[in-house]
């Protein structure tokens, strides 16, 4: 176990080094020159001289790769041309309400696999198989922004179910920011009446999160649990004429490193539905941001988002393998 | 050979798709009843006999814009995705193929298996937001972006058809006949190993279509005013929550359903290809069985 683990951890500065390689040519592949489109369209001649000089635009690529790297090991991620303010300060502020949606959108994402799969197992053949198929088709073939518009129109403008698509409040509720996530504020505040708000804000993001998301996750585990539920072990299982629950908890069991690593890759695309969703429900998080930057050609703002979408990724990809660890014998004594 | 009618109605429901929405591509901007760039008259205006798809708020008739995006949409994707295809042949045989190869050969087929398993690790669209930042917003930004997310594709798939062709024996039936690497691969191997990327082409068109409407709809795609789904939808989003549904709901349901026509086509063309008895699980036992039948291959 030790092993495996520091074999698995001396991955991670390598994939980092990667990472940041890549962020930062992302601003050293802008065409023309840097400086001018880093200082933005309305800099004098001064300002761009100052961010050459700053960034060290003048000097070889390895002297400025350094600079950026030891930059970003203390803290200083550029200021942000949109925001005018540091691009660490702008992502930690926003950060919280991306994750808050990633939660709940994944816990409800696990809890209705499960649901599913349980059922596929406990019917086969019956209606489960063609609700199975049938919605891993369609959510595969849909635009997760326009499932989010199309939930605005028939939940909340046509059924009045959920709030507006404009933010995590009603914008009449005052609540302290503190965390700057609407319902955790509000909670603070110990606000019922707000954090009911917060909710109603929170429902049809999330549902559209789950319903574009949901489908990998279903796709690959119906087809994982279908081949085990035919395999030798289970018609053993069988004949030994255990309980349909219990053989239902094998079978998971026995399928769960597959479920950690679809769950695992499907957390880091929500990063991706975040940027989307986020935009359609003006959710005010790091997705809403990345879009603002890319549309005002802040480039440090995007090269701060890729930066920390792409530690999440490494993040989510060292748990993963972690968890693998954890549940599979074979891999610790690999 | 076998007929090119798809069995399935599935099958010819998506091939029929399909093909309405080429012709479409083709003929889209010229029998668009009204000029998809020139507001009409009518502003806001629901779906009715006058505009079946209702008019935006600057007066612009939503039905003659969606049929004349077929255009924009449609040559995005064949570029896009006619460049990965080729993109992903290089990359999957590089890959693939290295065990036939010498030790240069498998230094740069382990680059290409790590570059894959890196691009297919960042979520697309985060990926393609940061290609639109730095090359600018325009088609040639989609055109970057679709490559970059539908090549890792293609190549894993001639990579794993390949890896099964060549432990069946083709490539040491080739050695004996006396065949180079390179003969072996493009006349023996990838004619053997194309299939499940063949039947992918059709798929990756849908999600070419998926992202330039993305990338559109944040502002981070094609240019406006060429008409383009994602940016009506973009355009009629801030009208969803006040009624005014058809802006953005009308196009993305066009979308949708030829989205859906290219995954039927697909699946029709994996059929086609099964049936035609050229998967590569089959190829690589034919390989295995008659190495004589592989060497007749075209």
């Amino acid at each position: 176990m030790v092993r495996f683990l520091l074999r698995r951890l001396s991955l991670l500065p390598v994939q980092l080094f990667g990472l940041l390689v890549l962020v930062f040519l992302l601003t050293r592949l802008i065409p023309g020159d840097p400086a001018y489109a880093l200082a933005g369209g309305q800099a004098t001649a001064e300002q761009v001289e100052r961010i050459r000089q700053s960034m060290g635009l003048d000097q070889p690529l390895w002297v400025q790769f350094w600079r950026y790297v030891t930059g970003v090991l203390q803290g200083d991620w550029g200021t942000s041309l949109q925001t005018n303010s540091p691009v660490v300060h702008d992502l930690v502020q926003r950060a919280p309400a991306t994750l808050l949606l990633m939660f709940f959108s994944l816990l409800m994402i696990i809890l209705l696999v499960l649901l599913l799969v349980g059922w596929l197992l406990w019917r086969p053949h019956g209606l489960a198989h063609k609700v199975v198929n049938g919605y891993g088709f369609l959510a595969g073939v849909v635009p997760d922004f326009w499932v989010g518009l199309s939930l605005v129109s028939l939940l909340y403008v046509q059924l009045g179910i959920g709030a507006s698509p404009s933010g995590q409040l009603d914008a009449r509720l005052t609540v302290t920011p503190v965390t700057n996530v609407g319902l955790i504020d509000a909670a603070i505040a110990v606000d019922p009446s707000a954090v009911a708000n917060a909710v109603s804000h929170l429902v049809l993001p999330c549902i559209t999160l789950i319903f574009v998301y949901l489908a990998p996750v279903v796709r690959i585990m119906s087809a994982v649990t279908e081949k085990v539920n035919g395999s030798d072990f289970a018609r053993f299982a069988d004949s030994w004429g255990i309980s349909p629950w219990r053989r239902i908890r094998y079978i998971l069991r026995f399928t769960s490193p597959t479920m950690v690593t679809t769950l695992a890759s499907t957390t880091v695309f929500l990063v991706g539905g975040a940027v989307l969703v986020e935009t359609v429900f003006s959710w005010g998080g790091v997705g809403q941001y990345a879009v603002a930057a890319v549309t005002r050609s802040d480039y440090v703002g995007v090269q701060g988002f890729v930066l920390i979408a792409g530690l999440f990724t490494a993040m989510v990809y060292l748990a993963n393998d972690l968890l693998h660890a954890a549940i599979d014998p074979q891999l610790r004594k690999a | 050979m076998k007929s090119l009618i798809p069995t399935t109605l599935a099958g010819k429901v998506g091939v029929a798709g399909s093909f309405i929405c080429v012709v479409l591509a083709v003929i889209g901007p010229w029998v668009a009843p009204y000029d998809p760039e020139k507001p009409t008259v009518d502003v806001l205006q629901a779906p009715g006999f006058a505009h079946p798809f209702g008019t935006d708020a600057s007066g612009l008739d939503i039905f003659s814009v969606v049929i004349a995006a077929f255009r924009t949409d449609l040559s995005i994707a064949l570029l896009g995705v006619g460049a990965s295809f080729v993109l992903g042949l290089v990359l999957g045989s590089i890959s693939g193929f290295s065990a036939a190869g010498g030790r240069i050969w498998g230094v740069l087929a382990r680059i290409v298996d790590a570059a894959l398993d890196v691009f297919q690790s960042i979520p697309v669209t985060v990926f393609a937001l940061a290609l639109a930042a730095i090359f600018g917003r325009g088609t040639g930004a989609v055109i970057t972006a679709v490559i970059f997310v539908t090549t890792p594709v293609f190549a894993r798939l001639i990579r794993s058809s390949l890896n099964s062709v060549v432990r069946g024996g083709l490539v040491a039936s080739c050695r004996i006949l006396g065949l180079g690497t390179m003969r072996t691969l493009t006349r023996h191997a990838l004619p053997n190993s194309v299939d499940s990327a063949v039947a992918n082409i059709s798929v990756s068109l849908g999600v070419s279509v998926l992202l330039t409407a993305a990338l559109s709809f944040l502002g981070a795609g094609v240019r406006p005013p060429t008409p383009e789904w994602g940016y009506v939808i973009s355009m009629g989003a801030n009208y969803v929550a006040t009624g005014q549904w058809w802006i953005s709901l009308m196009p993305g349901l066009v979308l949708c359903l030829s989205v859906v026509a290219f995954a039927l086509t697909g699946e029709a063309v994996r059929e086609w290809l099964a049936g035609a008895g050229l998967t590569a699980a089959a190829a690589s036992e034919e390989a295995a069985l008659s190495t004589g039948q592989t060497e007749r291959t075209p």
